[in-house]
């Protein structure tokens, strides 16, 4: 039984991009994880959780 | 000792449905028998070997109940030209009781079912478990009814916990893995990661078969990676809703030929049930 993947999801107080960050990834970008891809900024932290219904709105980091 | 010829085929797994992914996920995943079993003839016909299957109840959520995969089963086996390998899950829903997690197993008696090796945290959220007693249990009825496990290992502390119970005799060999990489609280999937399960199961249970899947970002990584190093795979909707980046699957199908051409491309070819049975070492005739 697998669960796929575990996401951040994450919206950037400068430009309002939504994205979203697999947790796996975290070793892959260690201090850059949850930054927004566009301007670099934290991002700020909504909800945790599998893919969603809105799943598509949130830039999938990669 | 496997054939030169059989050495060039690679096993695809479909998994269709799984315990987690809904109609709202994705409108594709099939969740009836009926929408299961059609959906596994159409894989079965674009090269899927295995079908990994899950039940759901009819709120969409995971179930073990028996009847439900009685019917699925009975559904897919009423097409006459279908041979696909039957592996059952043992784990479709986190509220089943030891008990009812493998009756299914004795009733059916399925060519293989899954056999989660440890106890891990579910989407940071739920409790996966699998206690010793269950799992000294599940072996037994696996030996009982000629059912073959694949051993599914979320992290490499799994291999290891499988290398004990191939020790105590609750696992015979020859074992067959099945690597869940990327799945939250498991092993992160990437290929360095993907090598080092191959390597600790190479030690650990040498002359063991293994098949993998790598959920979300790591999918295609873990795919070809696996074809490339000798194992086989796994795809399917339990896995990945997503078909690529942004895009949702159509249907489990879509994954499975985009599998078979991979493999080919390569330079092998997909295993056939029968030639897929001769790799796995099965010998139960199956339900």
């Amino acid at each position: 039984m697998s669960w796929g993947a575990l996401y951040f999801y994450y919206k950037c107080p400068v430009c309002s991009k939504l994205f979203k960050y697999a947790v796996d990834l975290i070793p892959e970008y260690g201090e850059d994880f949850g930054k927004c891809p566009t301007c670099e900024n934290e991002g700020v932290y909504i909800k945790e959780g599998a893919r969603t219904l809105d799943d598509l709105l949130y830039e999938e980091i990669e | 000792m496997e054939s030169k010829v059989l050495k060039n085929k690679t096993i695809i797994t479909i998994a269709p449905t799984g315990a987690w992914p809904k109609k709202e996920n994705n409108p594709a995943v099939p969740m009836t028998p009926e929408e299961i079993a059609k959906d596994v003839y159409e894989c079965w016909k674009a090269g899927a070997a295995i079908a990994h299957l899950h039940m759901r109840d009819n709120n969409g959520n995971g179930t073990m109940d028996k009847e439900k995969f009685k019917k699925t089963v009975e559904l897919i086996r009423s097409y006459e030209d279908c041979d696909i390998i039957l592996n059952l899950t043992t784990s479709g829903d986190l509220n089943a009781t030891d008990e009812t997690r493998q009756i299914h197993l004795k009733e059916i008696e399925p060519e293989m079912a899954s056999y989660d090796c440890g106890s891990m945290n579910w989407l940071n959220t739920g409790l996966f478990l699998n206690t010793p007693a269950f799992l000294e249990e599940l072996g037994g009825t696996m030996q009982k009814h000629n059912v073959k496990p694949e051993i599914e290992a979320f992290d490499p502390g799994m291999i290891a916990n499988a290398a004990y119970y191939l020790k105590k005799g609750v696992l015979k060999a020859p074992l067959h893995f099945q690597f869940c990489m990327g799945c939250a609280n498991g092993i992160p999937g990437s290929v360095k990661n993907l090598l080092f399960m191959k390597e600790t199961m190479d030690q650990l249970c040498p002359g063991s078969t293994w098949s993998c899947f790598g959920v979300g970002h790591s999918a295609m990584e873990i795919l070809y990676a696996a074809i490339a190093m000798g194992g086989h795979i796994r795809v399917g909707m339990e896995d990945n809703v997503m078909f690529a980046k942004g895009q949702l699957a159509e249907n489990n199908v879509q994954f499975v030929k985009r599998a078979k051409k991979a493999i080919e491309l390569f330079g092998k070819q997909a295993a056939t049930p029968e030639e897929a049975r001769q790799i796995l070492s099965l010998n139960n005739k199956g339900e």
